[in-house]
């Protein structure tokens, strides 16, 4: 880092002043910027919408998890660029692995959701500080910049949506009013097409934003650190050694030039120590010690300049809620923190003890969080990749609940008698016709539900509950359901009782049906 | 239990006969929409009014002029227009000068098939002059009630796209049309074989080109009409019609549901649609049949849903499927 290179003003500026400022250095440096944050990540979205064919849009939150990687690239060419460093793209290249690889845990873990991601980047990914070191750095860094870093954050947040949404309008508005699309039922009932379109435009929105968001915190980061290091009055200091050292150079020029003719022609002899002492005197009248220096100074500190009184009136604004807020620790975080304690049986009753333990539990929790999310990404991928045992849909398939009442009718197992055949001809010989034909039509509805696992919705209609079993392979099955069906409807709808051989020909039928296997 | 047996004297295999030349008659003629002469058969059948939307050209006017031919009926239509009177529809009374009396001049309604065509281009006063009609079968002119000759079926037509300076209908003009049916294109098929007819001939008329005479006259439309009381209907057929009209009222989307007028056009209708089937008795598949052209023009969708783009159709389908079929 040569600070003489430095491109931009080195000077002092405000939140929003640096926030500009890196808009500023975005749109000039836009082409390196911007590709080394799309390049990678597109990708990888593509990469993962291959994978996640169907459900699309898990390719575009894997995306968004990793911006803190994407982010990077583009921080390391913006502070070569700073300091008018021209770097190569086989030296980006190069220092992609280590520069994704920085504390790549800890930034898509605990820190993915920091509101000051793009201020801190920098810490990680030019300074490489780590632990307790990077907390150190940060906790100087923070001091009255995070307020804007975090701000920023929720600012390009709303961008990303806005600019998502306003691509999305543009294109409903490009439709032409001839073609007739449902745009609300469409975005309700989500197609592969829109489903996928609207990731990859949020996508699109991701990376026209990206560049600005990191250059804008790295702007911020330098402001800090130019206030911190106090890189201005630095590079005043070189450019005046600088001049200086001109000036010298040619001083001593003319001092050798001028020597060489004065010896040659004046023969004045010049009596320096004599001027020394005269000058030593004037200065110093006793030689300085500690103590005496101090007495000048305490005599100094009393003079008048030091006592100088001014009045000053105006207006400014009382920091009301910090006077509130001061005195008051909510209470249920006081109650949380002696809880706490009391469970990690730490006696140590400081406010950093307090800070430790809490932080410990929400390391816990996110410890637990990630053990989830592994856990489901695997069965997401396992089950994508179908890697899952063969058996297993039929092991879903088997364990469909079926229902216990349908059509108002009751289809459950037990509400059918072990003996069908038999009850039927009873009921039939008893002259009960609708019953008899009743029962054997129940028994084979739930023999479609149970054994068959046929789906029938509560508004299907007998002749719905064939046109149903007639799409399946079993053409006994098929020619008995639509023999009981036309019979049931007859007697049923049209009040004609069958002949008694009809009845016959369907017990034998519904024996072969019931005893057969699917 | 309903006791009700098959109608012995109902010949079903004649009716069926009839009925099924009327309808291949109007299909070659009409081509690609079997389904709306269908329906439009089951709304003559059971003697009810019909109200078609769709976009102009398809062949509604074409529709209701075969039907008067084929049944040997006289046909009128009227134009709704915003400045249309009552009068202009029902007819008036005038004094006649030489013979210093006062006369009925009878209006186009005095006819078998009324095509109101663009129904909802007149305000609801002119609209108005239909609810007698159709309701009752009768017209009061000058205080006189004037029978309307038999049988009586208004087809009104309404564009569904072109919206400004129209008169939505009143409820209770809606509610006596016994269907709603939705015409739409017809299939490129049918569309290629509807091309050739009228173009290979050298008349525009599609009617004129085939020759059709009269397959049924008007009293055996009226008998047609009463022999489908024969047609058996169960208790539990009847229930699920009430069933389902009822639900239409419990539906939290639907602000007004179909009103007991409904549940009798859907048992009146399921039977028409039984009888053009070969049946002589109603089956719930018959219900279901007919119960989206019934109800879809009785119930009103509640403002939030309409904004969800949800169609009456999308939610009489949803109640279909939940509402329990008749069983045992």
């Amino acid at each position: 880092m040569n600070l003489s290179r430095i491109t931009v003003k080195p000077r002092i500026r405000n939140s929003h002043e640096s926030v500009d400022l890196g808009l500023i250095m975005a749109k000039s440096w836009w082409k390196p910027l911007y590709l080394s944050w799309f390049i990678p990540a597109f990708i990888f979205y593509c990469m993962l919408s291959i994978i996640f064919y169907e459900d699309n849009w898990l390719a575009l939150l894997l995306t968004w998890w990793l911006k803190p990687l994407w982010d990077r690239a583009p921080l390391y060419i913006a502070s070569r660029k700073l300091f008018n460093d021209d770097v190569s793209v086989k030296e980006i290249i190069k220092a992609l692995p280590k520069i994704y690889s920085t504390d790549i845990f800890a930034w898509l873990l605990w820190r993915r959701f920091s509101f000051t991601r793009s201020f801190d980047m920098p810490v990680t990914v030019l300074e490489a500080q780590k632990h307790s070191q990077r907390r150190k750095r940060l906790d100087t860094l923070h001091q009255g910049s995070s307020n804007a870093a975090s701000w920023l954050t929720v600012v390009c947040v709303h961008l990303e949506a806005i600019v998502s949404m306003g691509i999305l309008g543009l294109l409903m508005l490009l439709i032409p009013e001839e073609v007739d699309v449902n745009l609300m039922s469409m975005m309700i009932d989500k197609t592969f097409i829109v489903d996928f379109l609207t990731n990859f435009l949020t996508f699109l929105s991701m990376t026209l934003i990206a560049p600005f968001y990191t250059m804008a915190g790295f702007s911020l980061y330098i402001n800090r650190r130019i206030k911190l290091e106090a890189w201005d009055i630095e590079i005043r200091f070189r450019n005046l050694a600088d001049t200086h050292a001109r000036k010298l150079n040619f001083a001593a020029v003319c001092f050798i030039f001028i020597s060489f003719f004065s010896i040659s022609t004046f023969s004045n002899d010049v009596y320096a120590d004599d001027v020394y002492v005269n000058d030593v005197n004037v200065r110093t009248s006793a030689p300085l010690t500690p103590e005496s220096s101090k007495v000048m100074i305490d005599d100094i500190l009393k003079g008048e300049d030091f006592h100088k009184k001014k009045k000053i009136s105006g207006w400014r604004l009382k920091d009301m809620e910090k006077e509130k807020s001061d005195d008051e620790v909510p209470q249920w975080l006081i109650f949380i923190i002696e809880l706490l304690e009391s469970l990690f049986g730490d006696t140590d009753d400081t406010e950093k003890s307090k800070g430790y333990t809490f932080a410990n539990l929400l390391e816990m929790l996110l410890w637990l969080t990630l053990a989830f999310s592994l856990v489901y990404l695997v069965y997401r991928i396992l089950k994508y990749l179908d890697v899952i045992s063969p058996t297993s849909k039929n092991a879903e398939a088997d364990s469909v609940v079926a229902p216990d009442v349908l059509f108002g009718l009751d289809v459950r197992k037990d509400s059918i008698p072990v003996n069908v055949i038999e009850q039927t001809m009873s009921l039939w010989n008893k002259g009960q016709h609708r019953e008899a034909i009743g029962l054997l039509y129940r028994s084979t509805l739930s023999l479609l539900i149970h054994r068959f696992l046929f789906e029938f919705y509560h508004g299907c209609t007998e002749q719905e509950c064939s046109d149903i079993v007639q799409q399946s392979d079993n053409k006994a099955l098929k020619e008995f359901v639509v023999h009981i069906t036309s019979i049931w409807q007859q007697i049923a709808y049209a009040h004609s009782i069958p002949a008694e051989q009809q009845i016959k020909s369907l017990c034998s039928q519904w024996s072969e049906v019931s005893n057969n296997e699917k | 239990m309903n006791e009700q047996t098959p109608n012995s004297e109902l010949n079903i295999d004649v009716i069926h006969a009839s009925i099924s030349t009327l309808q291949n008659t109007i299909n070659q003629v009409l081509i690609g929409q079997e389904k709306v002469v269908t329906q439009i058969l089951i709304a003559l059948l059971s003697n009810g009014h019909v109200l078609v939307e769709g976009v102009p050209g398809l062949g509604k006017t074409l529709l209701i002029r075969i039907l008067s031919t084929c049944i040997d009926g006289t046909f009128k239509r009227i134009q709704f227009t915003p400045d249309l009177m009552p009068a202009d529809i029902t007819g008036h009374a005038f004094f006649d000068m030489k013979e210093a009396t006062f006369r009925i001049r009878k209006g186009p309604i005095f006819t078998n098939f009324l095509l109101a065509d663009e129904i909802n281009r007149s305000p609801a006063k002119t609209q108005a002059a239909l609810l007698e009609v159709m309701q009752d079968r009768q017209v009061t002119l000058d205080g006189e009630t004037q029978a309307i000759p038999k049988p009586f079926m208004v087809l009104a037509t309404q564009n569904p796209i072109e919206q400004e300076g129209t008169y939505p209908l009143p409820e209770a003009e809606l509610d006596r049309f016994l269907m709603k049916i939705f015409i739409d294109f017809p299939s490129y098929e049918d569309e290629i074989k509807l091309t050739e007819l009228v173009c290979k001939n050298y008349s525009d008329d599609p009617l004129k080109s085939k020759s059709i005479s009269p397959i049924l006259n008007a009293s055996q439309i009226i008998q047609l009409q009463n022999q489908l009381t024969g047609i058996v209907v169960d208790d539990e057929i009847m229930k699920y019609a009430v069933r389902l009209v009822r639900a239409t009222r419990e539906n939290t989307a639907i602000i007004q549901g179909a009103s007991p007028r409904a549940c009798i056009g859907l048992i009146r209708c399921a039977r028409a649609h039984a009888l053009i089937n070969k049946r002589n008795f109603v089956l719930p598949d018959d219900v279901k049949a007919v119960a989206l052209p019934v109800m879809r023009h009785r119930i009103s969708l509640s403002a939030d849903v309409e904004i969800d783009g949800v169609t009456t159709d999308d939610i009489l389908n949803k109640i279909l499927e939940t509402v329990d079929a008749p069983r045992i």
